[in-house]
C-alpha cells in the first residue's frame, strides 16, 4: 500500500507518525492509545490559575439529565461492586466527552483519495511504453491524502521469497509520476496490510487486503482505536449467477441485477462479513475479469463470471457510538476501464472526512463540567434512608430480661438502599451478648419501609459480664447504608446486678447483698464462706420445712414467688416470709442452673462422663473439686438424700432427681450435645444421691 | 492519567462547623440550620489541581462526645484528615490535641502533612477566643498545616480542600495509598439475623 499527502497535512502526518504494521493488526490496539487518553494529557498540560474565587467549584448550577440520573441510580440500586460502579462512571465520563466532542474540537475537511488495483503481476508498461496511471490516480481536484492498495504486484516465485521486488519499484515510480505535486511525500508500504496515521487529533486507519480473508474482530478492534477506518482491496467477492445471465446484465448495464447478486452485499445483509461497513453506491461495471490489454470480458476456457472483486469500504459505527465530529462523505466511487494492463480494472474513491483538533482550553472546560456533573449525579443518587429514632432506652434490665423494640427504616432516596449493622463493641466487631438484631431483607426499595428489631436479653452469659462490669448495656451501632451515609444508633439500659450468673467461688466472697455490690469484680479477701449464703439459705429452709413434703421438686413454685425470693436474696440476703416450700425448691434449681460456671466445672465434664459407671472414681473426682464446688455439691447431695429417705418408692425418686439435677450440676463445654448424654450424667449423680 | 480518588475524613468537636464547611464546599453556600450529625455523612466532590482532577470522598463525622468511640473507625481508612475547631470556642481548640492523638493512634502511617487544622468561624472576629498565632503554633507543634476558614462567608473553603488534596498527590501525579484496614470490609458477616437475607 502506498500513501501520499499534500504539503498542507504533511507535517502533521509525519509528526503523528505513520505506523506500519504487517499482518499483526492487533498490535494497533497496544501501540495506539485511544483519543481520550491523549486528550487527558492535553488537559494535564493546561495549568490552572490558583486563585479561584470561592464557590467557583460549586455544583449547585450543574444540572444532570434525568435519564442519566435514573440510569446511575439503577446501577447503584443493584448493589454492584465498587469496581463495577467505578467502571460505569468511567464509561459515563467517556460517553459524555464523546457526546460533547464537537464543543471542544474544531474540524476541517480532509479529502482522501483511495485506489485499489489488482495488477495481476504485470509491469506498468504496454506496447506504447510506460503506462500513465493518471486516469486512476489524479483528478482535477487534488486530494489531501492518497492511499493506494495493490494486489498481485509480482506473481513470480522469487517474490514469495524476497519481499522487495523490482516490480514494486516500477509501480511506485508510475504512481509518483501520476500524483499531482506531492512526490516528496510518497510513502511506500511494502507488503503492508495496514497503515495508521494521525492528522491533527484524528486517527485514520487504512487496511488493504487481497481475498476475503477478513476477520470481523480485527475490524472492530481497529475501529475502536481509530476515528476512521477504510478497507480496500481485491476482496474476491463474485457475482453469484450463471455466466450467461451476468454477461447479459452487463450488456444491458443492468446494475440492479448485478448488485443484487453480489456476494459481498449478500454477506453484509446476512451479517456474515463486513458488518457495519459501508460502501458507496456502485455505479460502475464489474472490474473482473478481462483479457489483459483489452476491455474484453474473459474469453479463456474458464470464462470467469464478471464480478465486483475490487472494493473500497469504510466503517460506520452504530448510531449510539457514532461521534458527532467524525463524518464521512463520499464524493466519487468508480472504476477506471481505460487502464488495461491487468485482468482487473482499478477502482478509485474519493471521500471528504472531517479531521478534528482539540482545543485544549475548551476541552478542559468541558471535562471539568462533566466531572462536576458526575459529582452531582453521585450526590443526588445516593441511597438515602430515614430512621424514626436513633436512640433506644430499655430501662431497667434484670437477669432474664427479654424485650424488643423496633426501628423503622424508610427509603426516601431515589434508589434501592441496602444496609447493614456494624459495630465495634468492645473492639470485637460482634454484637454484645445481650443484644440481638432481627430483620428481614436488608434491601429496601424506593418509598418502602423495613423494620429492625432490637432485642435485649439478659442471659447467664451476658449477665456474667455485666455483673462484673466487663460489659454494660450501652452500644452504638452503625447503621450503614451502602454507598450512603452511616447512622449511629444508640442502645442503652440500666443493668440491675444480681447474685445469679456468677461463679460459686465469687459468691462465697460476696458478703453483701448482690444489688449493693458495685459492677466490678468481687474482691477475694479474707476467707470465703464454704457455701454461698444464698444457696445455704435455700437448702437450709428445705431441710427445715420440706423433708416431709413428698411433692418437693415435683411441683413447680409460682414464678412470681420465685422472683420475689430472688429479689429478696439480691437485696437483703434473707428469704421472704410466707413463701411456699415448692417455690424455694424451684428457686434452688434456678439458682444452680444460673451459675456462670456449673457446680461441676465445665473442664471436668469429660472426665465426669468417663467415670460415671464407677462410683469410686466419682467420689475421687468430687474430692478433687475446688472447695466452693465441693461443699456446694455435697451440701445439695445431702439435701437430696434426706428428701429421698422420706420417700417410700426410693428408687424411682432417685432416678427422677438424678435426671433433674444432672443437667444443672454438669454442663457440657460444648452446647448442643447435652440432651443425648443425660442418662450418663444421671448415672454420675445417682451414686451420690443414694442414701 | 488514572482516576485519582482520595478519602477525606472530617473530624472535630461538636458544633465546630464540620458539616457547614462540607456544605459550603459542595454548594458554595451554607444551607442548613444546625442539626447535629448523628452518624457520618458521605459526599463526592472533584477538586481540580494543576495536574488534573482528584475525586474526593468526604466523610463528615459526628462530633458529639458520646460518639467519640467511633471516630477511630473512620480514621483507620482516612487518606487525609480535616481537623476543625471553632475559633470562638476555646474548649473546642483544646480538643485539637486529643484528636491529634487519635489520628496518630488510628490513622496509622498517615503523614502529618495530610492533616489540616481548620479554625472555623473566622468571620466572627469579635468573638474570637483563639488567636491565629496560637492556633498556628499549636498546629506546627503537631506537624500539621493550619488555615482559618469561614463556612458562612465562605472564605478559604475551597482553598483548604485544595491545599489538603495537593498534599496527597505525589510528585509523579499518583496518589500514594496510605495504610488501609477498612471496617467496611465486604466479607464481614452481617450482624442482622433473620430470614430472606440478600447480600
Amino acid at each position: 500500500m502506498s500513501l501520499a499527502t499534500t504539503p498542507r497535512f504533511a507535517h502533521n502526518t509525519l509528526q503523528g507518525g505513520i505506523r506500519l504494521i504487517q499482518q499483526k493488526l492487533y498490535r494497533f490496539a497496544l501501540e495506539h492509545r485511544p483519543m481520550v487518553d491523549r486528550l487527558v494529557e492535553a488537559f494535564a498540560q493546561v495549568s490552572l490559575d490558583e486563585d479561584d474565587p470561592e464557590g467557583e467549584e460549586a455544583e449547585a448550577t450543574t444540572a444532570v439529565a434525568e435519564d442519566d440520573r435514573l440510569s446511575f441510580a439503577a446501577q447503584r440500586g443493584l448493589s454492584l461492586s465498587d469496581t463495577k460502579i467505578q467502571s460505569w462512571k468511567e464509561a459515563w465520563i467517556r460517553k459524555q466527552m464523546q457526546t460533547r466532542e464537537s464543543e471542544f474540537t474544531q474540524t476541517e475537511p480532509l479529502s482522501v483519495a483511495i485506489g485499489t488495483y489488482n495488477v495481476n503481476g504485470r509491469r506498468p508498461v504496454d506496447e506504447h511504453g510506460p503506462v500513465d496511471l493518471s486516469p486512476w490516480v489524479a483528478q482535477d481536484d487534488p486530494a489531501d491524502l492518497y492511499v493506494f492498495g495493490f494486489q498481485e504486484l509480482d506473481l513470480s516465485k522469487e517474490a514469495f521469497v524476497f519481499s522487495d521486488t523490482k516490480r514494486e519499484e516500477e509501480w511506485s515510480e508510475a504512481l509518483a509520476k501520476a500524483l499531482p505535486r506531492s512526490e516528496r511525500y510518497v510513502r511506500g508500504n511494502k507488503g503492508g496490510v495496514a497503515i495508521s496515521l494521525t492528522i491533527k487529533d484524528t486517527d485514520i486507519c487504512f487496511v488493504a487486503t487481497h481475498l476475503a480473508a477478513h476477520d470481523d474482530a480485527v475490524a472492530r478492534r481497529n475501529q475502536a482505536q481509530h476515528d476512521y477506518l477504510f478497507w480496500l482491496g481485491d476482496l474476491n467477492y463474485r457475482i453469484d449467477a450463471p455466466y450467461a445471465s451476468v454477461r447479459q446484465w452487463v450488456e444491458q448495464q443492468n446494475m440492479e441485477e448485478l448488485i443484487k447478486n453480489d456476494q459481498l452485499k449478500a454477506q453484509q445483509t446476512a451479517g456474515l462479513a463486513f458488518v457495519r461497513f459501508k460502501e458507496p453506491p456502485i455505479e460502475f461495471m464489474p472490474t473482473y475479469k478481462f483479457d489483459p490489454g483489452t476491455d474484453t470480458w474473459d474469453t479463456s476456457e474458464k470464462q470467469r463470471t464478471p464480478s465486483y472483486t475490487d472494493r473500497i469500504l469504510y466503517y460506520e459505527p452504530d448510531e449510539g457510538q457514532r461521534s458527532s465530529v467524525n463524518k464521512v462523505a463520499n464524493i466519487e466511487y468508480t472504476s477506471v476501464p481505460e487502464l488495461r494492463v491487468s485482468d482487473h480494472k482499478p477502482v478509485r474513491a474519493r471521500f471528504l472526512i472531517q479531521v478534528a483538533s482539540v482545543i485544549a482550553d475548551k476541552y478542559r472546560e468541558i471535562y471539568v463540567s462533566v466531572l462536576r456533573q458526575l459529582d452531582a449525579l453521585e450526590n443526588s443518587t445516593m441511597p438515602t434512608i430515614e430512621v424514626d429514632t436513633q436512640q433506644f432506652d430499655f430501662g431497667e434490665c434484670k437477669f432474664g430480661f427479654n424485650k424488643s423494640q423496633s426501628l423503622t427504616i424508610r427509603n426516601t432516596g431515589p434508589v434501592a438502599a441496602s444496609f447493614d449493622i456494624v459495630t465495634d463493641h468492645l473492639e470485637t466487631g460482634t454484637l454484645p451478648k445481650w443484644l440481638l438484631v432481627d430483620g428481614g431483607a436488608n434491601v429496601i426499595l424506593q418509598g418502602q419501609e423495613a423494620k429492625l428489631r432490637f432485642t435485649v436479653r439478659i442471659s447467664v452469659d451476658a449477665a456474667a459480664d455485666l455483673n462484673v462490669g466487663k460489659d454494660a448495656i450501652h452500644v452504638i451501632l452503625i447503621l450503614r447504608v451502602k454507598n450512603g451515609k452511616d447512622f449511629f444508633i444508640t442502645i442503652g439500659g440500666t443493668y440491675v446486678p444480681t447474685f445469679l450468673a456468677r461463679t460459686l467461688e465469687d459468691l462465697t466472697y460476696l458478703n453483701v447483698p448482690a444489688r449493693q455490690h458495685p459492677l466490678e469484680p468481687i474482691v477475694r479477701k479474707e476467707a470465703g464462706m464454704h457455701v454461698p449464703k444464698e444457696i445455704w439459705l435455700l437448702v437450709n429452709r428445705l431441710l427445715k420445712d420440706g423433708l416431709n413434703n413428698t411433692s418437693l421438686f415435683y411441683i413447680q413454685g409460682k414464678p412470681e414467688e420465685v422472683d420475689s425470693i430472688i429479689e429478696a436474696l439480691d437485696t437483703t440476703l434473707e428469704l421472704p416470709p410466707d413463701i411456699s416450700i415448692e417455690a424455694v425448691a424451684t428457686t434452688l434449681l434456678h439458682v444452680l442452673n444460673s451459675l456462670s460456671e456449673p457446680v461441676i466445672p465445665r473442664q471436668l465434664y469429660q472426665r465426669c462422663m468417663e467415670c460415671a459407671h464407677a462410683p469410686m472414681l466419682c467420689q475421687q473426682l468430687v474430692a478433687e473439686l475446688p472447695a466452693p464446688s465441693r461443699y456446694t455439691f455435697e451440701y445439695v447431695m445431702a439435701l437430696l438424700r434426706e428428701i429421698i429417705a422420706s420417700h417410700e418408692k426410693k428408687q424411682s425418686v432417685i432416678n427422677i432427681f438424678a435426671a433433674m439435677f444432672a443437667p444443672i450440676l454438669l454442663k457440657s463445654p460444648r452446647s448442643g450435645s447435652v440432651r443425648n448424654r443425660n442418662s450418663v450424667m444421671g448415672e454420675c449423680v445417682i451414686g451420690f444421691v443414694r442414701p | 492519567m488514572a482516576d485519582r480518588r482520595c478519602k477525606v475524613v472530617c473530624v472535630g468537636t461538636t458544633r465546630a462547623g464540620k458539616s457547614s464547611l462540607v456544605q459550603a464546599f459542595l454548594y458554595g453556600y451554607m444551607s442548613r440550620e444546625y442539626a447535629g450529625t448523628v452518624g457520618v455523612e458521605f459526599h463526592s466532590k472533584t477538586v481540580f489541581l494543576p495536574d488534573g482532577p482528584v475525586r474526593l470522598q468526604l466523610w463528615d463525622t459526628a462530633g458529639h462526645e458520646r460518639f467519640s468511640a467511633l471516630v477511630p473507625t473512620y480514621l483507620k481508612s482516612a487518606e487525609a484528615v480535616l481537623l476543625t475547631f471553632d475559633l470562638t470556642d476555646r474548649a473546642s481548640f483544646d480538643e485539637v490535641t486529643q484528636y491529634a492523638e487519635l489520628i496518630a493512634k488510628h490513622a496509622v502511617g498517615l503523614a502529618p502533612t495530610r492533616v489540616l487544622v481548620l479554625g472555623n468561624k473566622s468571620d466572627l472576629d469579635d468573638q474570637r477566643q483563639v488567636s491565629h498565632q496560637e492556633a498556628a503554633a499549636k498546629s506546627i507543634e503537631l506537624g500539621y498545616d493550619y488555615m482559618e476558614v469561614s463556612a458562612t462567608q465562605p472564605t478559604n473553603v475551597v482553598r483548604c480542600f485544595r491545599h489538603l488534596v495537593a498534599q496527597v498527590v505525589a510528585p509523579d501525579g499518583r496518589l500514594e495509598p496510605t495504610c488501609m484496614s477498612r471496617l467496611r470490609s465486604p466479607c464481614s458477616p452481617s450482624l442482622i439475623s433473620g430470614p430472606k437475607r440478600r447480600s
